[in-house]
């Protein structure tokens, strides 16, 4: 079920409402059967793979605690059994495919067919929160979870069940035995938050969407300055998705009483490509940091040894992402940065004696737009069908500058003009502007207002205001937002 | 106040009433915003509304309803002027307004006869293209050919259904609203004659055919020969429109659309002719029992007329020739009925 679906109109309050009337010991019950129907409203037979994830983990966690001795090797059976399964959906077509083209290649016959399987939907999202219980409860920082009904709700809390955020097993599972009361401002923080991220998905991201589509599937039909807008909205679109996606699921579980982990914090705001990633996916990055990079020494060792280890744990989070060697290649980007970004703050007092970039709030600002620029030229891997369309892409972006130029000298800016116009009349519509008018918007209230959670900054503004603006979100959802209930980004991972 | 059944709890404390409360008035006013500025600002209705609202106003002589037919040039056309254009060329006393759109059928003109039939000074004659092909479930059930925006609004007039359109179709609400689907639309049962030939699907599934000439014949099939009664929900419409505007003393006239008659023959010989001619019997047959006067222009002109070959496609789309003849004939029938 799509939390911007009709269906979920439905179900949310149902489920919410009937949640509230339940005695406490019951609760945790209906919202397991609730997280059941939400996960089969997709493709009901993927609940299978999702009870077979579950009871290996909450197997082995009870085996860890049974055989302190032989803990060890019950983790590797769990990790081998969760990364397992994850990689079996995921790359197993594609490294069939290229084990093919490889054995081909060699003068060998190569026999194994591919096989019609979709990904179960959010299987790496709880497979990485499965992980995170049994590594937990194997250092001995979790209790072990004897109930297997609230290890399973732990696991398909449907909140954050299809696209996180991926909570460890201390922020949420204690949370199912608490009472949570029907308290006034809760819920409407929590409603107000939910259509805050409805408005980002359906008004701004799926309006975007269409106009993005439509040049990245065919990039070589587009000039480098629909590539680049394309890029830039791109760019927005996958904020305001996934971060859309989490206020939803975030202020759903908030309705229901429970605190889920935050997962976005004005990312695009970072001054640097370290910042960004402590404000992008903060669940999925932390979980990386925790379980990957710390194990792997982290900073710790030489700082050749860090390098290698921030590119290891960049290169897993893109295979995360996708099987395709784009995702690779743009986990490879910002390993890289990372690297660089590690390297200039140990030389920053020699590299700004190079370039002096004058008073703070304008090298605030350069690092903003800098790192942005990173990030949304990065995006183009992640964005692209194929390696070859990404690099065409990135090809003619990176080059646009000594184009622009030749143009500007033989044709003059308003031709160039009138030819992006062109390109870009097709997308011209009213529900485009108004997306367009709104991440314009964002964009402003981000950087000059400083905005970091929209709802709490409403909550102190005037009642009048605050009916204003709640009532603009409901009306532009109702009469510019996208009717087709489009999967979030995210969902595909 | 604290009820229990038999394992919920039900009390609504102060909070659950404060949530609902601001909800029920969130909604409410989210609601009436909608409506004052969609009102005010005319936002959510179709141009075509528009201008028949403003045109009404002008108190015409002649209404004229019609589909694509009315308003197609061929690309080679010299001339571009529309059918109606031309009637008013060759009729140049009579203010003649129009109410045209691709793919209208008497569904949508009777339910803008609803709107027509309320103005103060009524137009005198209303001019009813009766397209044959627009009977073909390929077209009356095709759910982008139908127009419910425009029905709820004539239908609710002059409550702004039109301003709370838009949030009504976000929700899906209108989707519980629209009689045919893709589902059904696709099952729709074809006829050749009488005789059950498959479903619409069927002919959908490759394009109508695999040669040329199969998708031209299945075409033509689809197209015009099914097998009309006046239970067919167009000739109810037909009925409709007729009476509300004979009620108004608006004096209506069908006339059928000019169908390549030539072309279609080419692949069905007589069967074609036989088909053609009872369903027309039956139209005419409503015309006159419901007091309505009609034209049938169906084998009127010849296949250099029409300028369909030039869109790939088979339609009744004129070209400048054909609707200089069939302007010239209803012209002429306008101004022998208003005398």
């Amino acid at each position: 079920m799509l939390f911007n679906s009709i269906s979920f109109l439905v179900f949310f309050p149902f489920t919410t409402l009937i949640y509230f009337l339940l005695p406490h010991k019951f609760r945790w019950l209906f919202l397991l059967l609730a997280s059941s129907y939400f996960y089969i409203h997709f493709v009901p037979v993927y609940i299978l793979v999702l009870i077979v994830l579950i009871l290996l983990d909450y197997t082995m966690a009870i085996l860890i605690k049974k055989y302190p001795g032989k803990k060890k090797l019950f983790l590797i059976f769990s990790l081998i059994g969760n990364i397992g399964l994850l990689a079996f959906f995921k790359y197993f077509n594609s490294a069939n495919l290229y084990l093919g083209e490889l054995f081909r290649g060699l003068g060998y016959s190569y026999q194994f067919s591919s096989i019609t399987l979709l990904l179960p939907l959010g299987l790496s999202f709880h497979t990485f929160q499965s992980m995170s219980y049994i590594i937990e409860v194997y250092k001995g920082r979790q209790k072990v979870q004897k109930d297997i009904g609230i290890y399973s709700l732990y696991v398909m809390f449907y909140p954050q069940l299809v696209s996180g955020p991926i909570e460890r097993p201390q922020n949420l599972m204690h949370q199912f035995f608490t009472k949570h009361q029907f308290k006034y401002y809760r819920i409407v923080y929590g409603l107000r938050l939910m259509l805050w991220g409805l408005f980002k998905k359906i008004v701004i991201a799926d309006n975007l969407a269409a106009f993005v589509n439509n040049v990245y599937q065919y990039p070589r039909a587009y000039s480098g300055e629909v590539l680049i807008l394309a890029t830039l909205f791109f760019s927005i679109q996958i904020y305001c998705d996934f971060s859309g996606y989490s206020d939803i699921a975030i202020g759903a579980a908030k309705v229901l009483g429970f605190k889920l982990t935050k997962n976005f914090d004005n990312p695009y705001f970072a001054t640097s490509i370290e910042k960004f990633w402590r404000r992008w996916h903060i669940s999925l990055t932390s979980w990386f940091r925790d379980y990957v990079y710390i194990p792997l020494g982290g900073s710790r060792n030489k700082e050749s040894r860090t390098y290698i280890n921030l590119l290891i744990v960049f290169l897993i989070s893109g295979a995360w992402h996708g099987s395709g060697a784009t995702f690779l290649i743009w986990g490879f980007l910002h390993g890289t940065a990372l690297v660089l970004h590690r390297v200039f703050v140990k030389n920053k007092r020699q590299i700004l004696k190079l370039f002096p970039f004058g008073k703070s709030i304008f090298r605030r600002r350069f690092s903003i737009i800098i790192t942005f620029s990173y990030v949304t030229f990065a995006w183009i891997f992640f964005r692209a069908s194929n390696l070859q369309d990404a690099l065409y892409i990135s090809g003619t972006v990176f080059m646009y500058p000594v184009v622009l130029i030749y143009n500007l000298t033989q044709a003059g800016f308003s031709e160039i003009a009138n030819v992006t116009y062109k390109s870009t009349i097709n997308f011209t519509t009213t529900n485009f502007l108004v997306a367009l008018f709104f991440s314009l918007l964002i964009w402003y209230l981000h950087f000059f207002g400083k905005i970091k959670n929209f709802v709490s900054l409403t909550s102190k503004k005037h009642k009048l205001l605050r009916w204003a603006v709640y009532s603009l979100l409901v009306l532009s959802i109702l009469n510019f937002g996208q009717r087709n209930e489009t999967p979030f980004i995210y969902f595909q991972f | 106040m604290k009820r229990h059944l038999s394992i919920f709890s039900f009390k609504i404390t102060k909070d659950a009433k404060k949530v609902i409360n601001n909800l029920l008035l969130l909604v409410i006013f989210i609601l009436s915003i909608q409506i004052v500025i969609f009102y005010i600002f005319q936002i959510g209705v179709t141009p075509e509304l528009l201008d028949l609202k403003k045109n009404l106003k002008s108190y015409p002589d002649v209404i004229y309803f019609g589909d694509s037919v009315s308003i197609f040039v061929a690309k080679s056309d010299t001339d571009k002027l529309t059918l109606p254009q031309h009637i008013q060329q060759e009729i140049p006393r009579f203010i003649i307004t129009t109410i045209i759109h691709g793919a209208y059928n008497l569904n949508d003109y009777a339910n803008y006869s609803k709107l027509v039939s309320k103005s103060s000074v009524p137009p005198k004659i209303a001019v009813v293209s009766v397209n044959m092909r627009s009977f073909s479930p390929a077209w009356y059930k095709n759910p982008p050919y139908i127009f419910l925006k425009e029905h709820l609004f004539l239908t609710f007039d002059p409550f702004p259904v039109d301003a709370i359109y838009k949030p009504l179709y976000q929700l899906h609400v209108l989707d519980l609203l629209q009689k045919y689907n893709f589902i059904n639309f696709s099952n729709s049962p074809i006829y050749n004659g009488g005789n059950f030939v498959g479903r619409l699907s069927s002919f959908l599934k490759d394009d109508y055919g695999k040669s040329q000439e199969e998708k031209m014949k299945n075409k033509i099939m689809v197209n015009y020969m099914y097998s009309l009664s006046d239970e067919h929900e167009l000739i109810k419409s037909m009925q409709f429109l007729a009476q509300r505007l004979n009620k108004k003393g608006i004096k209506v006239i069908f006339y059928i659309t000019p169908i390549d008659y030539q072309n279609a023959e080419k692949y069905w010989g007589n069967d074609f002719k036989d088909i053609l001619e009872k369903n027309i019997q039956v139209i005419k047959k409503v015309a006159e029992a419901n007091s309505a006067d009609y034209l049938d222009l169906s084998r009127s002109l010849d296949t250099n007329s029409f300028g369909w070959k030039e869109e790939t496609y088979v339609s009744e789309h004129l070209n400048e020739k054909g609707r200089k003849l069939v302007s010239h004939a209803i012209s002429t029938f306008i101004l022998a009925k208003s005398e």
